[in-house]
Parts: structure tokens; C-alpha cells; sequence
């Protein structure tokens, strides 16, 4: 039986995952109403860079291409409609370069193909299963840890740990690996200032999951590595290369978004005391806080496609070959949908967000994500009775121009 | 009131499933939904409704 050899650090030893927020996505305490609301004021569609509004570097594969914001709600949801026009090559210099050819670059049909094959390694059927055998015991675990304190700071001790180590179970990883698989596949993604360990990361990911896709073949179990190393559709087996793209992929477009999100739902309802007591007391809210905060904060600000031929978007002329910043934040700011758009409401009208995007490369995960959440916004009020914001600490707010996240989040409760 | 699934549109993300169980079903072996009732009783239709918004692919219409 193939034996794993444990995962290989990255060359550069003086990276360092957790100093990377600030430096991708800066400081900006409130890009709605700092960038957003302006852009949105000029059209449903402007030129531009959206990085250009806090002086970020541009992403590779921008270069020498027209670029457009698509800002509005019907201009967002007219462009994710329309997947052969607005294609995903957009993402090939950037996370197919971190991930290799993962869904993420693929348009169809070639799309429709592997996205079929891995959406049943994510059927509700799995989802609900995953959610008693691992998320709750993650949960129980992390919530153990600070229930005796009486003040918990819910960022580092909860929120940022926690889908991270619902993935870990997910993929059934020895625990040996832990600390450096997480270094990984956080530098796969950082471009700047050099794409030095990005490459790097990537290439030692790749040869730890060719392992464990080998491993798991021959003696399969319940985890996703091996749905993933077993499963077909109509006679197809997925790809290695497209299965071991979706793994490295896996942690960042399910770890990182859920740990922002989750910051988001904790930080509206706690800088809302009436709609956490509302959602304590009855907890059929729960969703819908949920869908609140992937509106009102979701981590995916902005998404990419190019265009493949020239057309019109709500009225405005854009190129063949021009490169999209599809802004989710801002559609689901569009105070033409949505009343006070800048308010945390649960209890708001509800129109569709973009926080999943839509369309055919709408978020995979979804459901996985949503359990996760109520999973632990339960847990929270359940076994943190009374739960409040720490008055000894500066209130919370959500920092950066894209995947947010306060930088802290004191709380009291009773013990 | 009645809804209906447009299958080449849907790709079984079941966001439909979950707002109302009741009302679409997924089998364990095919990537389509299936609507279970011929009229939505009253119980489910903001369920319904729900899942309209939320199907990713603008699968579902309401009649
Ligand atoms: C609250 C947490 C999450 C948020 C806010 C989120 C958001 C998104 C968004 C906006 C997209 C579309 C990107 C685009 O327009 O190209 C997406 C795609 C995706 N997400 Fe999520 N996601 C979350 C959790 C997860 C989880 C838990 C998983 C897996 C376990 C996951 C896996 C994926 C995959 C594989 C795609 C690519 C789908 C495709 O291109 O067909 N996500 N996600
Ligand atoms: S939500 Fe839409 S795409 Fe998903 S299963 Fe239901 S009908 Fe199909």
C-alpha cells in the first residue's frame, strides 16, 4: 500500500500565512461607501480598475487588456447568465496559475462536464451527512476550548480555525501535515511581491495530492479524496489534473471564504443587539441572518471574466478580450434593490445576492457553507449564554477591500 | 400555484431541495430535480418563493 511522505515545507522559510491579509487587501476600513457607492454613480458598467481605488497592483493577465467594472445588480446578474460570452479564462493567469486547470478556469461544456462529476461529492444527501460526523464534532471542539473563559476573542479562537479544520476532516489529511498544508495553499495564492512561493507551494501540493489520490484509490474511504479519486459520470473519470486542481483549490474557495463570512454574520448581529436577540430567541432567523451577511459583507467582492467578443452590457460598449471586475459587493449594494444597502438587516426585503454568485459557476459548496454557519451560530448562543460585545475592546468593523474580515472580536458571556 | 424545473437548465445545485423539501427532490443517482406536487399547497409557497430567488440557474418558474 502506498505510504504518504509527509508534505514538504515551503523553500522560503520566513513566510509567514498569517501577516498575509494586510498586505492583499489592505486596511480600507469601508469600501462601499469609500469606492463603491461612486462607481456604482457613474453607470451599471464603467472603465477602470476596481484595484485602482486603493492603489492595489494590478493582477497578472491584466495587462495590455481594456478593462470594465460591471457594477449594477442586473448588469452582474446579466453577465453571470451568459458564460459563453463573459468566460472564466479570465482567472487563468491567477488561480489557474495557484490551482492548475480547476473549474474555476473551464467554460462549457468542458465545465459542465467535471462540475457535474464534483457536485456529487457535494449532494445535499453528503453535505447533511458531513455536517454530524464532522462539523459538529469541529464545532463542539472549538467551543470547548473557550466556553469556561467568560470572554473569547471569536476570530483567531473561533471562526478562523474552524472551516479549516472541517476541510482537514474532509480530506481525512494525518495531522502531521496540518501546519504546513495550511502554509501552502495560503502562499499558492500570493502574487505579490514575487509569485516565488506561490510556485513553489503549488508544485509541493501537487505532489503531496498525487500521493494521497494514489493512496486513497487503492484502499477508498469516506473522505472527499476518495470520492474524488473513485467517482464517474456516464462512464467519465475525473482527470488527476482536474481532480488535484479542485483539491488545492478546495481550502481556499472553502476555507477562507467561510471563515470571512462567518466573521461577517458574527460582526452584524453583535453590532445589532436587537437583531441577535431577535435571532436568539428564535432561531428560525437563523438562515436568513446567513443570507444577510453574504449580502452585506460577503468575502467575494469582486470576481473576473473576459470577454470573447464584443457586446453590450446594460447599455454599455465593451470589447473582445476585455477583462471584467465582476463586482459582487457592489450588486449587492445596489440601492436600487436593496433599501439601505449599507445596513446589516435581517429582516430586509429579500432580492437575489450575489454573495454565491449565480450561473453556471455559481459557488459549489453552498449548502456546505450555509450548515457550517448555522452550525456554528447555534452552537454560539447555545453554549455562550447571553453572548455580547466586549465593551473593553474598540466595537468591531470588517477591514479590506475584498474577502473582509474584522481583525479581532471580543466577547463576553455568562458563565 | 404551481412550478415548474426547466432540466436543461438545472444542474442539481438543490438549493431548491433545501428551501422545500416537501415540494423538489433530488435521487440519489441523477444531477436533476424532481417536482413533487402538481399544485404547491399553502404551507410551502414562501418556501417556494424562496427557492425561485435562490436557484443559481433560473431554473424554476412560478406559474
Ligand atoms: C461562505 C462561504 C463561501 C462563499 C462566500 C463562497 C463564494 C463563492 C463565489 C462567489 C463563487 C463564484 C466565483 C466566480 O464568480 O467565479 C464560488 C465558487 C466556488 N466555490 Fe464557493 N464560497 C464559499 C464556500 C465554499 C465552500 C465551503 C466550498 C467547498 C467546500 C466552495 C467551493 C467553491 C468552488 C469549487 C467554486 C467554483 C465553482 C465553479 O467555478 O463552477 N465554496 N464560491
Ligand atoms: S436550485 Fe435550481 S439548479 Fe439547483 S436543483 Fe433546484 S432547480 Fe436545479
Amino acid at each position: 500500500m502506498t505510504v504518504i511522505e509527509p508534505i514538504q515545507d515551503l523553500d522560503d522559510q520566513t513566510f509567514n500565512p498569517y501577516l498575509a491579509d494586510e498586505l492583499i487587501y489592505g486596511d480600507i476600513a469601508d469600501p462601499y461607501r469609500s469606492a463603491i457607492d461612486g462607481l456604482l454613480a457613474r453607470g451599471p458598467v464603467v472603465e477602470g480598475f476596481y484595484r485602482d481605488s486603493f492603489g492595489m497592483p494590478h493582477l497578472p493577465g491584466d495587462e495590455g487588456r481594456p478593462h470594465f467594472m460591471v457594477l449594477s445588480h442586473k448588469a452582474v446578474d446579466h453577465v453571470l447568465n451568459d458564460p459563453i460570452t463573459f468566460s472564466n479564462k479570465a482567472f487563468e493567469q491567477t488561480l489557474g496559475r495557484g490551482f492548475g486547470h480547476t473549474i474555476s478556469v473551464m467554460d462549457p461544456p468542458e465545465h459542465t462536464q467535471y462540475r457535474k462529476i464534483l457536485q456529487r461529492a457535494f449532494r445535499p444527501a453528503v453535505v447533511a451527512a458531513w455536517g454530524e460526523e464532522i462539523v459538529g464534532p469541529v464545532v463542539d471542539d472549538l467551543i470547548g476550548k473557550i466556553r469556561d473563559g467568560g470572554r473569547a476573542e471569536l476570530v483567531d479562537h473561533f471562526a478562523r480555525p474552524y472551516p479549516y479544520n472541517v476541510i482537514y476532516r474532509m480530506l481525512g489529511l494525518p495531522q502531521r501535515d496540518i501546519e504546513t498544508f495550511y502554509k501552502l495553499t495560503i502562499a499558492q495564492i500570493m502574487w505579490f511581491p514575487t509569485d516565488a512561493n506561490a510556485v513553489d507551494a503549488s508544485a509541493k501540493l501537487g505532489r503531496y495530492f498525487t500521493q494521497l489520490i494514489a493512496q486513497r484509490r487503492e484502499a477508498p474511504g469516506d473522505d472527499v479524496v476518495s470520492v474524488l479519486a473513485t467517482s464517474e459520470v456516464d462512464g467519465e473519470h475525473l482527470p488527476d489534473d482536474v481532480a488535484i486542481s479542485f483539491l488545492r483549490q478546495l481550502i481556499n474557495a472553502g476555507g477562507d471564504t467561510t471563515f470571512r463570512t462567518t466573521t461577517a454574520l458574527f460582526t452584524g448581529l453583535l453590532t445589532n443587539p436587537e437583531q441577535l436577540d431577535a435571532v436568539r430567541s428564535d432561531r428560525s432567523l437563523v438562515p436568513q441572518a446567513i443570507e444577510e451577511a453574504l449580502r452585506w459583507d460577503g468575502p467575494v467582492v469582486a470576481a473576473s471574466r473576459l470577454t470573447t467578443t464584443a457586446c453590450e452590457i446594460e447599455g454599455v460598449a465593451v470589447p473582445e478580450g476585455a477583462m471584467l471586475d465582476m463586482m459582487y459587493g457592489s450588486a449587492n449594494h445596489d440601492a436600487t434593490v436593496f433599501d439601505r444597502p449599507h445596513d446589516f438587516d435581517i429582516f430586509r426585503e429579500r432580492h437575489r445576492h450575489f454573495g454565491f454568485a449565480f450561473g453556471a459557476h455559481n459557488c459549489l459548496g453552498q449548502q456546505l457553507a450555509r450548515l457550517e454557519m448555522s452550525r456554528a451560530l447555534n452552537a454560539l448562543l447555545d453554549e455562550l449564554p447571553n453572548l455580547r460585545l466586549d465593551p473593553d475592546h474598540p466595537t468591531p468593523h470588517m477591514v479590506g477591500a475584498m474577502m473582509r474580515t474584522p481583525r479581532q472580536l471580543h466577547v463576553l458571556f455568562d458563565r | 400555484m404551481r412550478v415548474t424545473v426547466d432540466l436543461a437548465r438545472c444542474t442539481g445545485i438543490a438549493n431548491c431541495v433545501v428551501q422545500a423539501p416537501r415540494v423538489f427532490e433530488l435521487g440519489d443517482d441523477d444531477d436533476h430535480v424532481r417536482v413533487l406536487v402538481a399544485e404547491v399547497p399553502e404551507a410551502d409557497q414562501a418556501a417556494v418563493q424562496s427557492a425561485v430567488r435562490m436557484c443559481p440557474q433560473g431554473a424554476l418558474t412560478l406559474e
